[in-house]
């Protein structure tokens, strides 16, 4: 829980949870209500064209649903990017958690990692993006590539501080009921630091989102990003802007799905601590 | 394991990597040069762009393109984001009314909103400084907002009785927030860094992401390469720079 | 520095008979980047088969450092350890440890932590696995609780699964670093009784690590003081079993007279650090100088 939920969540102790949650929700539909009224004024007031109001936005976007624009229709797109997210998320959390667990486990590969990472990883994911195409062309894999790059390095940083974590107390434990060094990093190391290595994975996630969106802008050939620029270049702002809500509904979705993940896989933790 | 130990391990794992990348390109030539030029090509290409002018300007001229458009759109964010967040960590209403809206729109990358910045301001600076500001503005907001509710209340009463009266807010929750903000700040910093290179990728007539779209269009690798390298130190300079500010101006905070 | 065994100073070696425990000019200097620590001076001490030895000593004495290489964790600067005469080389199945802080796994239940060993070693049938981790929380009073994580389980129950986590591999040994240190006063007390009573069913040796006084002499048949900077044993002292209060509860035991003697007794080796060698028995018992004898018995 964020400090300011936190603290509503202390304003409101007096009602009963589910008033809270009611009257939680009446404020937020009151707070978009407010947003989508300031919208409709502004594209009021512009010039034709270039803000258009919310409910031609909504009529757009579910036309997009029904016929095809840049080849596919809107569920089409984000389907397509989903499938590019899914190979590059799926690599680079195998492998960042497999690179995190070895840098947190054993020193020399930690000393001699470490400075190639460091420099690696401040190279934003985007800067990658010509090289990638040049290597793999505009291709599926190219953007999957990007994504990897984008999610690998908070999943390596997240796994190895929670490895850092780990009780030695536990490491002893392991090693005295008979564990070798494989089977304590498998069955105690690795499942202790999940709740550090799901935090990695939740910053992966919206990273490799924001890293395929990129590539799709600038290199696609299909998906949410694609669709964006070609409506773009079409100067069709409703394109662009429906594109842009299925493209913060998908990010949503899948961040809600990861948490979920990150929740029972974590359920052996205090419930004060997972509610963080 | 010493500290003299883990640097010389590093060290040669560093000379390793660059030894193999030079084996592989320049003696053994087992990748084509236009997929990976050798560090001797990209060392001199750096060195040549020093003083030859790529695509109207030096690198120091783009760096500076980049480094300008990026510190505004961050400013920008900063301005904009802290007074917003203060305001909805201190007046319930206002947070009622806003922060679902911001959760809403957060949810949208930043980088979505480049064709829409194209389409508003076309391939001017602003539409950049706009897409920085789009990327910097969440951490600023949510820093703030965080080290203002999280200002211990028993620290705000003590002030109060101590007779601090105005000053409560000035000598009390600012500095008891600032750890937060400037970690926030820092968190902007990176979001601006990499926001700036995704829109000169689409959006820009000079900067270090127009030097890379344009030199790999040309399958001009080694400038390629170059420009990443800046980039990557330039990105590490501006986290370790902040990561120094903060040291200094609140060193009471603990490293996050 | 190593010693022949036939020079060790304990007087089990005048009696003939191997002790099941023996640690012989045991040291310990810890490296850091602050400079070197040492943690244990050179240390010998034997424990004989079935024989209950606690150890008190003020915080940073030494303790932990001791168990931690009688489990075979810790490596020793100096001496070695040796079990039934033969070097005890790494930890495993014979000696069992049970952890100042627990050390409960916290991602795994109850019953799986108490299987853990047994699943490292294999061998056995998992019939046979599920057999023995059963009967250990029942003997435990952990019914009802299999599937509960140590962060749903109350302090004195994470104690009994740690226990048990140990028991069930049946080791020849039982190493236990203050296991009561972080519980309240009342689970504390009824977790000393438990353990008293536990003591007579358990074919175990047992070295039992405190900074309870009180617990050190209800529960030990020996006690041991160590003093710290540097970390040694400073004193030795036997408790007879024969006294009466042995056979009840700590809360009884505490407003008897001999009890209390002891006590005072083990107090005043703690604050002074003295090296006499010094025997117990119960007043009706009529013992000799052989506090070694082994209690198991008694
Ligand atoms: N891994 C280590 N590195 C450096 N010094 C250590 C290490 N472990 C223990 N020490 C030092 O060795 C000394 C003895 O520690 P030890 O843990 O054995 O004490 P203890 O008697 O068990 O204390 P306590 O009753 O507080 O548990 C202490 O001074 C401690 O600081
Ligand atoms: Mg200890």
């Amino acid at each position: 829980m964020t400090a300011p939920e936190a603290a509503t969540v202390a304003r409101t102790g007096s009602l009963t949870p589910a008033r809270a949650t009611a009257r939680n929700a009446q404020w937020a539909a009151a707070s978009v209500a407010l947003f989508v009224a300031l919208w409709w004024l502004a594209s009021a007031w512009t010039t034709e064209g270039l803000v258009p109001n919310p409910w031609e936005v909504a009529q757009t976007f579910w036309e997009l649903c029904t016929t095809p624009f840049a080849e596919l229709t809107l569920p089409g797109h984000v389907l397509s990017s989903l499938s590019r997210w899914g190979v590059g998320f799926a690599w680079a959390a195998v492998l960042g958690v497999l690179l995190g667990l070895s840098l947190g486990a054993f020193a020399t590969v930690r000393a001699a990692v470490t400075p190639i990472f460091e420099f690696l990883r401040y190279i934003p994911p985007f800067a990658w993006i010509p090289l990638a195409v040049l290597w793999l062309g505009a291709a599926q894999s190219s953007a999957a590539l990007i994504v990897f790059i984008a999610a690998f390095p908070p999943v390596v940083i997240s796994t190895q501080v929670g490895v850092a974590g780990v009780d030695p107390a536990l490491l002893r434990a392991a090693r005295s009921l008979g564990a070798g060094r494989l089977r304590t990093i498998t069955q105690i190391v690795a499942p202790v630091s999940v709740p550090e290595i799901f935090t990695g994975i939740r910053i992966a996630v919206s990273n490799g989102w924001m890293a395929l969106i990129a590539a799709e802008l600038i290199s696609g050939t299909e998906g949410v990003g694609f669709l964006i620029i070609q409506g773009q270049e079409s100067n069709n702002v409703t394109i662009v802007m429906a594109g842009m809500v299925a493209i913060g509904i998908t990010g949503a979705v899948v961040t809600g799905a990861v948490n979920l993940l990150g929740t029972r896989l974590t359920r052996w933790r205090k419930t004060s601590e997972t509610a963080n | 394991m010493t500290g003299r130990r883990t640097a010389a391990i590093g060290a040669v794992s560093v000379l390793v990597a660059i030894g193999v990348w030079y084996l592989a390109t320049e003696r053994l030539e087992l990748v084509s040069p236009l997929a990976l030029p050798s560090p001797v090509a990209v060392a001199d290409r750096l060195v040549a762009l020093h003083d030859t002018a790529y695509l109207g300007e030096t690198i120091w001229g783009h760096t500076l393109a980049s480094i300008q458009v990026m510190f505004a759109g961050w400013l920008l964010a900063g301005v904009v984001g802290v007074p917003l967040g203060v305001a909805m960590a201190w007046s319930t209403p206002v947070r009622r009314l806003v922060y679902p809206t911001f959760q809403l729109l957060r949810s949208i990358s930043p980088i979505a909103w480049i064709p829409l910045a194209i389409i508003w301001l076309g391939i001017a600076s602003s539409a950049r400084i706009f897409i920085v500001f789009i990327a910097a503005v969440v951490p600023w907001v949510v820093s703030s907002m965080d080290g203002v509710t999280g200002v211990n209340p028993l620290l705000i009463k003590a002030a109060r009785t101590l007779g601090a009266g105005r000053r409560t807010m000035t000598d009390v929750v600012l500095p008891a927030s600032l750890p937060s903000l400037l970690a926030g700040a820092r968190i902007a910093m990176g979001n601006a860094w990499t926001a700036i290179i995704a829109a000169e990728l689409l959006a820009a007539t000079a900067g270090l992401g127009f030097v890379a779209l344009n030199s790999s269009r040309t399958l001009d690798t080694p400038t390629l390469l170059a420009a990443m390298a800046v980039i990557g130190l330039l990105g590490m300079l501006l986290s370790y720079a902040l990561q120094w500010l903060s040291a200094v101006l609140a060193p009471w905070a603990r490293k996050a | 520095m190593r010693r022949p065994t036939e020079t060790v100073r304990d007087p089990s070696a005048a009696t003939g008979s191997t002790p099941k425990l023996s640690i012989q000019d045991v040291s310990k200097t810890f490296e850091s980047s602050r400079g070197s620590v040492q943690a244990l001076t050179a240390t010998d001490l034997d424990v004989q088969e079935g024989e209950f030895v606690t150890i008190v000593g003020p915080s940073g004495c030494g303790k932990s450092t001791l168990l931690m290489i009688a489990s075979g964790l810790e490596t020793p600067s100096s001496g070695r350890v040796l079990i039934d005469d033969d070097p005890a080389g790494p930890p495993g199945p014979r000696r069992s440890v049970v952890f100042q802080q627990f050390a409960l796994f916290p991602h795994m239940t109850a019953e799986q932590n108490i299987g853990f060993g047994l699943r490292m070693r294999g061998g056995l049938t998992r019939a046979r696995k599920q057999e023995l981790v059963a009967a250990q929380v029942e003997t435990m009073r952990l019914t009802g609780f299999e599937k509960a994580y140590p962060s749903e389980l109350s302090g004195g129950m994470q104690q009994r699964v740690a226990i048990a986590r140990a028991l069930v591999l049946d080791p020849e040994i039982l190493l236990m670093d203050e296991p009561f240190g972080a519980l309240d006063a009342q689970t504390r007390t009824a977790m000393q009784d438990e353990m008293a009573a536990m003591r007579s069913r358990l074919n175990c040796t047992i070295l039992f690590v405190t900074h309870s006084v009180e617990e050190a002499v209800f529960l030990g048949d020996r006690i041991v003081v160590m003093s710290a900077r540097p970390g040694r044993i400073s004193h030795e002292l036997s408790v007879s079993s024969d006294f009466e209060w042995k056979r009840h509860q700590i809360e009884h035991a505490m407003s008897e007279r001999s009890f209390n003697e002891l006590r005072e007794e083990v107090w005043r080796h703690l604050h002074a650090g003295g090296t006499r060698r010094a025997v117990h028995d119960a007043p009706d018992g009529g013992h000799d100088d052989a506090p070694d004898d082994a209690p198991g018995g008694g």
